[in-house]
């Protein structure tokens, strides 16, 4: 049996790091647990992104998170992406390295969307073979991150629990628990979210993501732009008491506010944490006007420093 | 590898094609591309994605048709703040619309999504319908030298720097002899990026980055770009200056570069020879070479 969360540490409260916060964080070094940086942004910087992740490296715990691996593409494997990211994770040590289980593009494209794959054994048994072959190349476990979809496919004949449960055993690989997909793909999908969470294999759990997302009234989106909302909390809640507790990060990648404001938000996780109590007060409920141009993240990419 | 998974390939390959279609869901199922790919009609689409209690199927595809586009537009205009403000929103959604279609992302970063803009619009210059009132037959020229500009300064913002490395000072400059002087070469750093514009563009991005502003009429403009502390700085240059840091950033020697930069005329060598000692430590003090070679 594999050790509780691969043998990872729970690193405690997290936060995404956003270019639009380099500057505060450097100049504040604010009280956080560690931070989740987008591997991509920094995987090709001889600039400023990557002195500030270097920077940031020798103060806090790092975990590397990817948006382009597309592990359930069906090109072929791009060993050049994977040999920069082993580069990247040479320089600035993660603690691990997730990405999410999806595919981003076919025929050397990227829609730089995190795209569902139709779940049955024929895609398992796809995704589980790439998993392996990565995790060779890596040298060290892949953690994968259950997304939010919005649409379910014809094709698919396994539920997301089972898919996502027997993908982390056969290919030995973690899981990032992303609470708020969790409760978004629920909604979109008719499922029950507390059986979700309830069926995955626990051990495996390496971290969660929490997050807000924009209640369109017919459908929810993940657009990671403000607070998390109460059912969420719920969800983590129960999560928190199944796993023991794992590393938690807050995101928050859409109307990013001032760092303060999105730091207040983790260290109100962490205070529920510390307490193991009832979640904690959302600040304001879903949306509940449709937003028709919502669009779900991730969004990676810099802001420029020019004078 | 084992083989690919026929069913899956096939529905990636249809799935893409849809949301990448310019015309959305229904222009993207009935493409000739997505029908070799699935062989169906809009209204057959449940075949294929199952429709939610609240929405068909057509629509919840379309949320990912909606997102890709969304997505991306919206990181094109962060990456071009001041090209939005010189075409309006509009307009720019516009071009990065047409520009997603000719040149889809094949890259792992967004940071990289709009690397051919300025290309795209060279080849699809700017009709002049889309002109503010008041601007000059050669607006369409201005749109893409500014392209060319503002993509140039995010290339050398996250390109290779040098930061930490060791640069030419002013006194090493001191130091070359007189008689060293005209044989000597400089060696300029890898960031520094310099540019002839027909339009004055660095002024006007100077305006852009903050509010939209009338475009400016036809006027030479030389600038240099570098990077110093990981911070873009712009430096105007006159056309002199432009065509000797051409001279030297091609390896050439001061010498060959002053008559560049002189251009044949010999009248004016005299004022140039004066001016051009307090470049040179302008220069080195704004960190555009590395050494002598």
């Amino acid at each position: 049996m594999s050790p509780q969360r691969l043998g990872h540490p729970d690193l405690g409260m997290g936060v995404g790091l956003r270019s639009a916060h380099f500057s505060h964080i450097l100049e504040h070094q604010p009280g956080v647990d560690w931070f989740e940086v987008i591997s991509e942004n920094f995987m090709d910087s001889q600039g400023r992104p990557r002195y500030v992740v270097d920077q940031i490296a020798e103060r806090y715990p790092l975990v590397m998170h990817g948006v382009s691996l597309s592990i359930g593409s069906c090109d072929p494997l791009n060993f050049d992406y994977l040999q920069r990211l082993k580069r990247l994770a040479d320089g600035i040590r993660p603690r691990w390295i997730s990405d999410h289980l999806c595919w981003t593009g076919v025929m050397g494209l990227n829609t730089h969307d995190l795209l569902p794959i139709p779940l049955n054994e024929e895609s398992l048994r796809h995704v589980v073979e790439r998993i392996r072959i990565v995790q060779d190349f890596l040298q060290r476990p892949l953690v994968l991150e259950n997304p939010s979809t919005y649409v379910t496919f014809a094709d698919s004949t396994i539920q997301e629990w089972e898919f996502v449960s027997r993908m982390a055993e056969e290919a030995d690989c973690g899981l990032l628990l992303d609470v708020n997909n969790v409760y978004v793909s629920s909604v979109n999908h008719d499922f029950d979210p507390t059986e979700y969470i309830g069926r995955l294999p626990h051990r495996r759990i390496v971290q969660f993501h929490l997050a807000g997302h924009t209640n369109c009234g017919t459908h929810l989106i993940d657009t990671h732009d403000g607070p998390v909302i109460d059912p969420v909390w719920e969800l983590y809640r129960l999560a928190h008491e199944l796993t023991g507790g794992v590393s938690t990060l807050l995101e928050w990648d859409a109307k990013i506010p001032e760092f303060p404001v999105v730091h207040a938000e983790a260290l109100k996780a962490r205070r529920w944490r510390q307490a193991h109590s009832s979640p904690p007060p959302a600040t304001r409920p879903a949306i509940p006007a449709a937003a028709p141009v919502s669009v779900p993240q991730p969004l990676a990419h810099l802001v420029v420093d020019v004078s | 590898m084992s083989g690919q998974p026929a069913n899956l390939a096939r529905l990636q390959r249809w799935m893409q094609a849809v949301i990448m279609h310019p015309d959305g869901v229904e222009g993207g199922v009935g493409s000739p591309e997505a029908r070799r790919l699935v062989d169906i009609a809009l209204d057959q689409l449940e075949q294929v994605i199952h429709p939610s209690r609240a929405l068909g199927s057509a629509e919840r595809l379309e949320i990912y048709v909606d997102a890709y586009h969304l997505r991306l537009m919206d990181c094109l205009r962060n990456q071009f703040p001041a090209l939005v403000n010189a075409l309006g929103e509009a307009t720019f959604d516009a071009v990065a619309f047409g520009y997603l279609g000719a040149y889809p992302s094949r890259g792992y970063s967004l940071n990289k999504l709009g690397e051919n803009l300025p290309q795209f619009l060279a080849q699809n210059r700017p009709h002049e319908s889309a002109a503010p009132a008041d601007a000059p037959s050669s607006w369409p020229d201005g749109i893409i030298e500014l392209s060319t500009f503002e993509r140039a300064v995010q290339e050398i913002f996250d390109g290779p720097g040098v930061e930490g490395q060791r640069l030419l000072e002013q006194a090493e400059l001191s130091a070359i002899a007189p008689l060293d002087w005209p044989g000597a070469r400089l060696k300029c750093v890898e960031c520094l990026r310099l540019f002839r514009f027909a339009h004055p563009v660095n002024a006007w991005y100077s305006q852009l980055r903050h509010v939209p502003c009338p475009p400016p009429g036809p006027c030479e403009s030389h600038v240099a770009l570098v990077r110093q502390d990981y911070t873009v700085r712009r430096h105007e240059l006159s056309r002199p200056q432009y065509e000797l840091l051409l001279c030297l950033a091609a390896g050439s020697s001061i010498a060959s570069g002053m008559e560049a930069a002189l251009g044949g005329a010999r009248d004016d060598v005299a004022d140039l020879a004066v001016q051009v000692q307090g470049w040179f430590q302008q220069w080195a003090t704004g960190g555009f070479f590395s050494g002598v070679q």
